[in-house]
């Protein structure tokens, strides 16, 4: 029994490991918005590596080959339809619209086997509850509703309602659990010098921050560690 | 592109490996399978003085074998054939014709069904 578990914990291990590389050399789309061919590999690599951790009679062999071939098959398929429109369409659809001007299209609803109740529900999702006011609704190839307002149901831009904006960049987490965040630093134009001066001009330290974050205009938003023994 | 040659490293590894323990699978089998038909032909003509020769010869094509055999086949098929070969050992030993006998065809029934778990097949592939 004890030996088992050894083994358990080892190929378990392993195929822990095996999964990770994979989906990690699979990309970062692979985790959010999963499109028809990724969620077929998401599932099939989780019930292929999930027997032989079960079972121990298993070779372990007979799960890492299939994830290898289906992490190479979908590295290859994603290449391919990178570069090429039609695979793309062919492998992952096109995006559909399904509501135009506050209608709905039914013919493209029941292509898409979609019920009004569905798209209701994307839209109240959306934070839209009168279709009547939706100008265009596209079905996205990964499942999700993209919503477009008529132009006098959407919240005026800054542009549109004639106000002056600044341009502040990405605010960047320059020191982070206390510690400097370098790589953070090209994008909000900070260097160790300027930082030093924050620091000074607000009398802290580094090893007493949980966040300093700042902005390429100079603004800054900092909150310290709370003392454990409050 | 990196990611592509990974992909094609991938598929490459699998292929060879898939490729090697086809073909070394397969030669292992017909060795043991060999080995205890030897040693079933000498219980069969009552040979008791070749029992220990044919089951060392055996348990010796099974040592060199079963690493390969559990790395790459169900642990199941492997203790089916592990177990013929320690029986015949055993009755070899003790020189008990009948269960020798008995063993040796057990351990073939074992080995026949490892070499047909190996073949490429309708009934395997589906």
């Amino acid at each position: 029994m004890a030996i088992e578990m050894i083994v358990t914990i080892l190929r378990t291990l392993i195929l822990y490991l095996l999964i990770i590389c994979g989906m990690r050399l699979m990309g970062k789309r692979q985790v959010g918005e999963l499109q028809p061919t990724e969620l077929v590999i998401t599932i099939l690599l989780s019930e292929i590596a999930a027997i032989p951790m079960q079972d121990n009679a298993l070779p372990l062999l007979s799960a890492i080959i299939p994830v290898l071939l289906l992490v190479a098959f979908e590295l290859i398929i994603s290449a391919a339809s990178f570069g090429n429109v039609k695979i793309r369409s062919w492998l992952e659809g096109n995006p559909l619209i399904v509501i135009r001007n506050g209608k709905l299209d039914q013919p493209q609803l029941r292509r898409l086997r979609y019920s009004v109740d569905d798209v209701l529900e994307a839209l109240r999702e959306k934070g839209v509850f009168d279709i009547s006011t939706v100008q265009y609704a596209v079905a996205e190839t990964n499942g999700t509703l993209s919503i477009l307002l008529k132009p006098e149901e959407r919240p005026a831009s800054a542009g549109e309602a004639g106000i002056k904006t600044r341009d502040n960049g990405i605010p960047c987490a320059v020191i982070v659990d206390g510690k400097i965040m370098e790589t953070e630093f090209k994008d909000c134009g900070m260097t160790h010098a300027k930082l030093e001066n924050i620091l000074k001009k607000h009398s802290l330290k580094v090893d007493n921050l949980v966040l300093l974050s700042a902005d390429k205009n100079g603004g800054v938003t900092i909150i310290e560690k709370e003392d454990k023994k409050k | 592109m990196k990611r592509v040659i990974a992909a094609l490293a991938f598929i490459a590894f699998s292929v060879i490996t898939s490729l090697y323990s086809y073909f070394s699978i397969n030669k292992r089998t017909d060795a043991l399978l060999a080995s205890a038909h030897t040693a079933a032909n000498a219980a069969e003509s009552s040979n008791i003085e070749e029992y220990p020769l044919t089951a060392a010869q055996l348990n010796e094509k099974w040592e060199e074998s079963q690493g390969l055999f559990h790395v790459f086949l169900d642990h199941a098929l492997c203790e089916d054939v592990e177990l013929g070969v320690k029986q015949i050992q055993l009755y070899a030993k003790s020189g008990d014709t009948a269960e020798m006998l008995d063993s040796c065809y057990e351990c073939i029934a074992a080995l026949e069904h490892v070499r047909e778990s190996q073949r490429i097949s309708p009934e395997n592939i589906f």
